[in-house]
């Protein structure tokens, strides 16, 4: 059967965050022709956003119920969504930067391995993330939260409850400051100030980043093409290695075979898919897969690992005043030198641990009525708090993701089963690890009174997973140079979290933005160039 | 709302969950009409007279209510208006709905049970026939010790000893569970037990998150139900 061909200059695979950013900015620094390409639905309903937070309010039902694709997963997944605007439209919108320990593990501490960039380079380019996404916060003390300028908006006010849990905190001797997140402290890019509806998994104004904004700029701008329900199943290798097109798959017509041909590819499509892509798309051309001559493709994923603590406060709290918003410190993200290798960091909330309304008393009598209220209350008399650090976990080189034949999506696509290992050299370390934040902890507690309820240590979770197209110096060490591109391929990049050699110990979006936003520029520079001013320059450049 | 909102904002003015008591209160009020647990296409209506089987089970359900509710906090008022707005939100729940799967770590879908409401139709008649064998009137009828102590059998029966949380109400063991668990999670009893105004599932703008939150009003004797 003949089929269509969608030729392009620029075609992005993936509409999330890192995707967004990539056709935001070379739609305003160069002339290129951009299509961006998305498996899943458009969900564009700032207009429902209301009615679907309700309903999750009172039934716990899927805000984004078409962000996903019957079928397509992988054992490990860290989340189904897969939409225009990806996890992007789920996520909590928590952004802050690494550090520059991240940056120098194998140097300063002989773990993993050193970052093929320099923390003033980064810096530059987490600005320009900041102010693209537009990410409210305030710095904390230099020294643990290096920075060359200020937020582009005001963090958002501390709730009651947090001032009250930052004077608790810090009377441990450790530093607090608000969490940067993406969500408005001011009307900002033509979105909504943030009014505390609490619900970010679904954000009813607007007011928290999502890349559908982004793309629905272009959009409207007539500067990108959207195909979305558009599945890329395998990447095609042509004359000299370059990547000759995308065999694709249009849900609304599967049975006519889509072509994308495209001068430069960019995969944007996360730590998992941007693997499964390559690993699928294994070739005469191309055996162990695109752009995997070093074997490395799916290799050396990680993620960093909770540690969370439920403590009781001495404090009237009020629970439900500003669940979402919370504390940050980087103290054990900048440790100095240390003896062996442990850097977390740590975060507080206002939470209603042992505090809900529940069904039994201590001794298994049933609250009912006057009985569950008068409890409740009892209960609720003393304020209790949320702890989490994130201790980082280095990779080892067989971490990560593997084709899964057992198991495959309604068009026959094989998938995946993602396996998170530790590298030897950091396994040991663990117990360090949890030892010492228990201790923090516990040091916590001590300088500010209340006691502990529960600790819970996730071993099987690594959050904010990352890896698996990692970039470095060497061909045969790397997948993608220092700015993502493919070292097997000229015309093809990968951009964002998957290009990480490690995953750090915070949120890793903001860095998954910054490091995409220098793959953009400096794909950018290789494309004609649009001569325009972009609506958020570069510092960086500007200075330059 | 005193926050600077963006022109283009789709705030509605709609969006607010009554945010003090007295809102939470008094939500109900105008559209208390005793709905039952029936489908849609024959609750939510009062009966007058021509659905004999639906105003039983509402009375019953007002009964239960008044034993699994706190009764005193929220006064005879209070309770069935907590009891119109739990079959209102009994009436929108789809079966086997897909669930939120978390940001995080949600592989695989997840979907909601299906619909409770023959369940619990069987054990406000259940309750109401046990009342009839053992006591000769039915349920709403029995002196309210006698209400409750059958009430406390039949939830000792019910609710498995290990079920010490309350569950999500849809999945309640029993239909007096359900319409607590689906109390306890609404903004207003929050703030009944904080005894504050925090409108937990309010979109309630940034300056007042910095301010203690505002006692709640005592309630007057018309929130009570007293004359």
């Amino acid at each position: 059967m003949a089929g269509r061909v969608h030729e392009t200059g620029v075609c992005i695979l993936g509409s999330g965050i890192t995707g967004a950013l990539v056709a935001e900015r070379l739609a305003e620094q160069t002339t290129a022709r951009i299509t961006v390409v998305e498996a899943g639905d458009r969900i564009f309903n700032l207009d429902q956003r209301f009615e679907r937070r309700d309903r999750f309010l009172d039934y716990r039902e899927n805000p984004w119920p078409d962000d996903h694709i019957r079928g397509q997963t992988g054992r490990g997944l860290q989340s189904r969504s897969m939409c225009v605007g990806g996890l992007g439209l789920h996520w909590g919108g928590t952004t802050p930067r690494f550090t520059p320990e991240d940056l120098r593990l194998r140097s300063l501490y002989g773990v993993g391995e050193d970052w093929p960039v320099e923390w003033e380079e980064l810096d530059a380019f987490y600005q320009e993330a900041e102010e693209r996404i537009g990410i409210a916060g305030v710095q904390g003390p230099p020294e643990l939260d290096p920075r060359s300028r200020d937020y582009p908006m005001p963090a958002l006010p501390l709730s009651y409850n947090l001032e009250k849990l930052r004077a608790w905190g810090e009377r441990s001797g450790i530093p607090f400051w608000p969490n940067p997140v993406s969500k408005n402290s001011r009307p900002y890019r033509g979105r909504n100030v943030c009014v505390r509806c609490d619900t970010c998994t679904i954000c009813p104004t607007g007011a928290k980043y999502s890349p559908d904004f982004t793309l629905q700029e272009l959009l409207a701008r007539e500067r990108i093409e959207l195909l979305d329900r558009t599945l890329v199943r395998r990447l095609v290798v042509g004359e000299r290695g370059r990547i000759a097109g995308a065999k694709a798959l249009d849900r609304d017509r599967p049975d006519e075979p889509l072509e994308l041909r495209a001068d430069v590819f960019v995969v944007a499509l996360g730590y998992a898919w941007s693997a499964h892509l390559l690993l699928l798309s294994a070739s005469d051309r191309a055996p162990a897969g695109v752009a995997n001559r070093s074997g490395l493709v799916g290799r050396f994923m990680s993620g960093h690992r909770p540690y969370n603590a439920f403590v009781e406060v001495p404090e009237k709290l009020y629970p439900g005043i500003y669940e979402m918003d919370s504390l940050l410190s980087k103290s054990f993200q900048r440790p100095g030198d240390i003896d062996r290798y442990v850097r977390h960091d740590l975060r507080i909330w206002e939470s209603d641990f042992g505090r809900r309304p529940r069904l039994r008393s201590d001794d298994g009598e049933l609250l009912l009525g006057e009985d569950l209220l008068a409890d409740w209350r009892q209960r609720g008399e003393r304020g209790a708090a949320r702890l989490r650090a994130y201790y980082d976990v280095i990779p080892a080189e067989g971490s990560g993701l593997r084709i899964d034949t057992s198991r495959t999506n309604e068009w026959g696509d094989p998938m995946f089963r993602i396996e998170m290992q530790p590298a030897p050299e950091t396994s040991e370390l663990i117990p360090l690890a949890e030892a010492q934040i228990e201790g923090v902890f516990d040091r916590m507690i001590a300088a500010g009174g209340g006691r502990l309820l529960e600790r819970r240590v996730s071993r099987e979770i690594h959050d904010h997973p990352a890896g698996g197209c990692r970039m470095g110096a060497d061909p045969a060490t790397s997948v993608v140079d220092p700015y993502g591109r493919s070292w097997d391929h000229e015309n093809l990049w990968i951009v964002g979290a998957p290009t990480m050699p490690s995953a750090g110990c915070n949120n890793g979006t903001l860095t998954f933005a910054a490091l995409t936003l220098r793959s953009a520029a400096k794909l950018a520079a290789l494309l004609p160039p649009s001569g325009a001013e972009p609506a958020i320059p570069h510092r960086a450049e500007v200075a330059a | 709302m005193s926050q600077n909102v963006h022109p283009r904002d789709p705030i509605r003015p709609s969006a607010s969950r009554s945010p003090t008591r007295r809102g939470f209160l008094g939500a109900a009020v105008a559209t208390a009409t005793g709905v039952g647990l029936g489908s849609r296409a024959t609750a939510g209506q009062p009966s007058a007279g021509g659905d004999p089987v639906g105003d039983r089970r509402r009375a019953l359900l007002r009964a239960v209510a008044g034993h699994a509710l706190p009764a005193d906090a929220l006064g005879e008022d209070g309770i069935s208006e907590q009891v119109a707005a739990f079959e209102r939100w009994s009436r929108g729940f789809e079966p086997v709905a897909e669930l939120d799967h978390p940001y995080i770590w949600s592989d695989e879908l997840v979907y909601g049970p299906p619909d409770p409401r023959p369940g619990w139709q069987a054990q406000l008649d259940g309750l109401d026939l046990e009342a009839r064998r053992r006591h000769g009137a039915g349920f709403v009828e029995l002196p309210v010790g006698h209400r409750a102590e059958l009430l406390r059998e039949h939830l000792e029966r019910a609710v498995p000893a290990g079920l010490r949380e309350l569950p999500f109400a849809a999945e309640a063991p029993h239909v007096a569970i359900a319409l607590l668990a689906w109390w306890a999670g609404t903004s207003g009893a929050n703030d009944l037990c904080h005894g504050a105004a925090i409108g937990r599932h309010e979109c309630r703008g940034l300056p007042s998150a910095a301010q203690r939150p505002e006692p709640l009003a005592p309630p007057s004797r018309a929130d009570r139900g007293e004359r």
